[in-house]
Parts: structure tokens; sequence; C-alpha cells
């Protein structure tokens, strides 16, 4: 929709038939929450920049995703912390061994 | 090398009786808590779903308690057994520290009569890194406590128990979990996102908090040490710990390139110096990072028993700032939410401290936990 241009909006329900024409008002392109942090239930247009409206800016990837990510690097199958385990073992063992 | 002994003597002494009755205020808050709920002695709200008892009794209360971690990795893993006599204390504290921060997860949790279900297989969620952290320091104080086992038998039976293959596993295995969950701790507050201030929102904060556990673990073993010494009338073990400091230097040096490559990697340096809380507050938890690595350069001050435990006050202050500083004073959930400590909130805290030191003067009193001295038998 162009700024300052008019529209025909449907009142009511989409399927009413009744049309009401207005002017658009100018809006900031850009649908907040869309993509924000993985894309939120709370979608928002605004005429001034969300961050007029104390909105903080929002990366698209989510946090949740990033520390996920972590996680799963480290813990997949739970394969580095068996191996970890194993070396640890071996060198208590050996520590032991030593002091005897 | 010389065995470990009780240390012996009344149990019933002035500091003794000073965190008992601290106990005790403590214990009235709690039942007021259990009776009427978290929010008749917390501040805590939506905005600040936590407080001091998960930032200071488990994130900072953990991290004090990383002394049998460190020096566990220290003696069995580089196989340095000179400190041997320095680890039994340690894990005596570390079993404590971990027990009382579980403690305190049982008296954070709203519904705690559902805490049995994180140990559920059918509900584990392995997508969530706060399950981790749970089942990770559950399964750690059970190591302890097994860890720290033969004390007691050898209490009971007055011979030194030998280390079997058994007690080797779970020595090994009370290495590896709190490396896992002293990490997690970082990764929880990756999630927080943009509530997180940049300067300690970072990927990086696993690895941080992980370091910063370890260095945490050697300086709590000089602090308890120090404070033994004193409170017990025993002989510094200055020559040891002259020693063992010289980690300290090495591991903060390690935290601090970590911590300001990432700072500037990210370029959010700047808001340090921003003079808001926030900034002030990031300035003086790295001073008080800076001052012990300046104090613990020098082989001088490490010789000497008053530099090594300023240095060691200090680093725990930092290490206790860095974690407020993560989990509180550089969280903002929005406009219009606040948190600062209740006063009974307080008191359940400093009644988590007083049962641990209360704990910690009876079992080195009556067990062989502490190095036996010579001069003790005069």
């Amino acid at each position: 929709m162009e700024p300052g241009k008019y529209y025909d909006f449907p009142v009511s329900s989409i399927d009413s038939g009744k049309i009401f024409s207005q002017k658009a008002a100018s809006y900031v392109p850009q649908i907040y929450g869309e993509n924000a942090v993985g894309g939120t239930q709370v979608l928002m247009l605004a005429g001034v920049p969300f961050s007029k409206l104390g909105l903080p800016e929002l990366p698209e990837k989510s946090y949740a995703s990033t520390a996920e990510s972590i996680q799963h690097t480290l813990y997949k199958g739970m394969i580095a912390p068996i191996v970890v385990l194993a070396g640890l073992f071996y060198f208590v063992n050996r520590s032991q061994r030593d002091k005897d | 090398m010389s065995e470990a002994k009780p240390v012996g003597g009344k149990v019933f002494t002035g500091p003794f009786l000073f965190f008992l009755v601290i106990t005790l205020i403590g214990i009235y808050f709690l039942a007021k808590r259990f009776m009427f709920g978290i929010g008749a002695v917390t501040n805590m709200n939506d905005g600040f779903p936590w407080g001091i008892w998960i930032t200071y009794d488990v994130v900072v209360g953990t991290a004090f308690a990383c002394g049998g971690y460190s020096m566990a990795l220290l003696v069995y893993v580089f196989n340095n057994g000179e400190y041997h006599p320095l680890v039994r204390p340690a894990l005596l504290a570390s079993m404590f520290g971990y027990t009382l921060a579980g403690v305190s997860v049982f008296i954070d949790i709203g519904r705690y009569w559902q805490i049995y279900n994180v140990f559920l297989p059918w509900y584990t969620n392995f997508n969530s890194v706060l399950l981790e952290v749970a089942l990770c320091i559950a399964a750690y104080i059970a190591v302890l406590w097994i860890e720290f086992s033969p004390t007691f038998i050898e209490a009971s039976s007055g011979t030194k128990s030998k280390v079997n293959k058994l007690l080797i596993f779970f020595i090994a295995l009370g290495i590896l979990l709190p490396t896992m969950h002293q990490s997690s701790l970082g990764s929880v507050m990756i999630l927080a996102g943009h509530k997180l201030s940049p300067l300690w929102w970072t990927p990086a904060l696993p690895l941080i908090f992980l370091i910063s556990a370890i260095t945490m673990g050697y300086t709590v073993v000089i602090f308890e040490s120090t404070l033994s010494a004193l409170g017990l009338k025993r002989p510094f073990e200055t020559n040891m710990l002259a020693k063992l400091s010289l980690v300290i230097p090495i591991l903060l040096v390690i935290f601090l390139v970590v911590r300001f490559g990432d700072l500037l990697m990210r370029g959010e340096l700047g808001l340090a110096f921003s003079g808001t809380l926030q900034g002030n507050m990031f300035l003086l938890e790295n001073i008080l990072h800076i001052v012990p690595l300046v104090i613990l350069a020098s082989a001088s001050n490490r010789k000497r028993a008053k530099m090594l435990f300023l240095a060691a006050c200090c680093l725990m202050a930092g290490g206790l700032l860095f974690r407020f500083n993560t989990y509180l004073v550089g969280f903002n959930p929005g406009e219009g939410w606040n948190y600062f400590p209740a006063i009974g909130e307080q008191f359940i805290t400093y009644t988590i401290i007083s049962a641990e030191i209360l704990l910690y003067m009876i079992f080195v009193k009556k067990l062989p936990v502490l190095p036996g001295h010579e001069q003790a038998k005069v």
C-alpha cells in the first residue's frame, strides 16, 4: 500500500460486502515479530520506528537455538562426555598407581 | 606426608554459636516460606523470576564449592600428589556447598513437591540447558558424598582405606560433572538474549564460566586453608599454598584474554565506560580480577600468608560479582521490573552459608579431614 492513496477496506468481516474507503496512513514497512528471535506469536505494524515504542531490536536467530546448538554440539549422543570420562579414568588410575 | 586427623576440641565455641543463631533466624523465615509461599518472604516477580537464592546459593555457591573439583584436576589429572593433603578439606567444603545448593533449589522451586519429575526419564527434554544443570548437580552431590565416604570409614574403623577401582571411577566422574554443569550455568544465561547486557551476553559464556569456576576452586582452597588455620589455631600451610597459588595468575590471564577478546570482537567494550550501573559494576568486577593477578604474579607475595589471603578475598569477590552481574545486575527484563532481595530472602541465604560453616566446623573436629601436624601433639 502506498501512503496517501485511497484503498477499499472490508468492514465487519472480509466477506461482509461492506466496504470502507480510506487513505492509507504511512507506516514502517516491517512486520515486527514476524522473524524476530525465530518468529514470535505477536505481530505488530507501526507508523513510527519500533524502537520509539520501547520494543527492542531483535536478531532473527533465537537465543534458545544458540544455546541449543552449543549443547547439542557438546553432548551429541553423549559421545564427548564418555570419551572425556574414559580419559579422566585413565589419568586418575595412573596417578594412584604412581602413589603406590 | 602427614595423615589426615580429626582436629578435636570443643564444638560449641563463640563463632559456632554466632552462626547457630543466624541459622535459627533463617529457619523462622524458611517456615514462613513453606507455609505461605515464596511471595511471603521474597521480592521475586514475573520480571525477575530468580533472585539471590539462585544467584548466590546456587550459581556463586557451587562456584565456591569447586575446590574439590579443581584440586582433583590438579592432583589426579596433572598428577601432583604433593597437594593431596589439601584434597580432603576441599572435598568437604565442596560437598556442603553443592548439597546446600541442591537444598536452595528445593526452597526456590514454587511447587517443590513436583521436583521428582525432573528425574523421570520419560519427561526428559534433551534440549533443556536447565535440565542438564539439574541432573548434573544432583549426580555430582551424590558423587561428592561417595568421594568423601572413605573419611567416614576411616573415622569408624581407625584404619586408612585403600583407594579401589570403583572410587577411581567416581573421582573421574567427579571431574567430568562439574566441567559439564559449571559451563552450562553460563549457557543458561545465553537464553536471556537481549535482556542481558552485551557486557555479559556472549556465546562464549559457557567457556568463561568454566574458567572462572576452576579459578574459584583454587582461590577457595587458599581462603579456607587460611581461615581454618586462624580459626582452629593451626600452623599456616603457606609453603604448599605458595606453590599452589601460581596456578591462579595463569588461569586469570586466560580468563581475562577470553573475556576482553570476546568483548573487543563483538565491539561492546565501550559500554563499560558508559557510566551506568552496569558499566561501573563491570569495571569493579574486572578490577577485582586484575588486583589478585598483580598480587599473585609476584613470587615473594605468594610466599606471604597475608598477601595470599588478600588476593583470595579479592578474587572471590570478583567471581561473586561476575555471577551477580550476569544473573541479576546485567539482566533487564523490561520497563517497570525491579528486584532487591527482601530481608527474609536474605536471611535464608545467610542460613545456607551459616549451615555450611557449622557443618564444616563439626566435620573437621570429629573426622580425619585436615592434615595432622606434629605441633598439634604438643
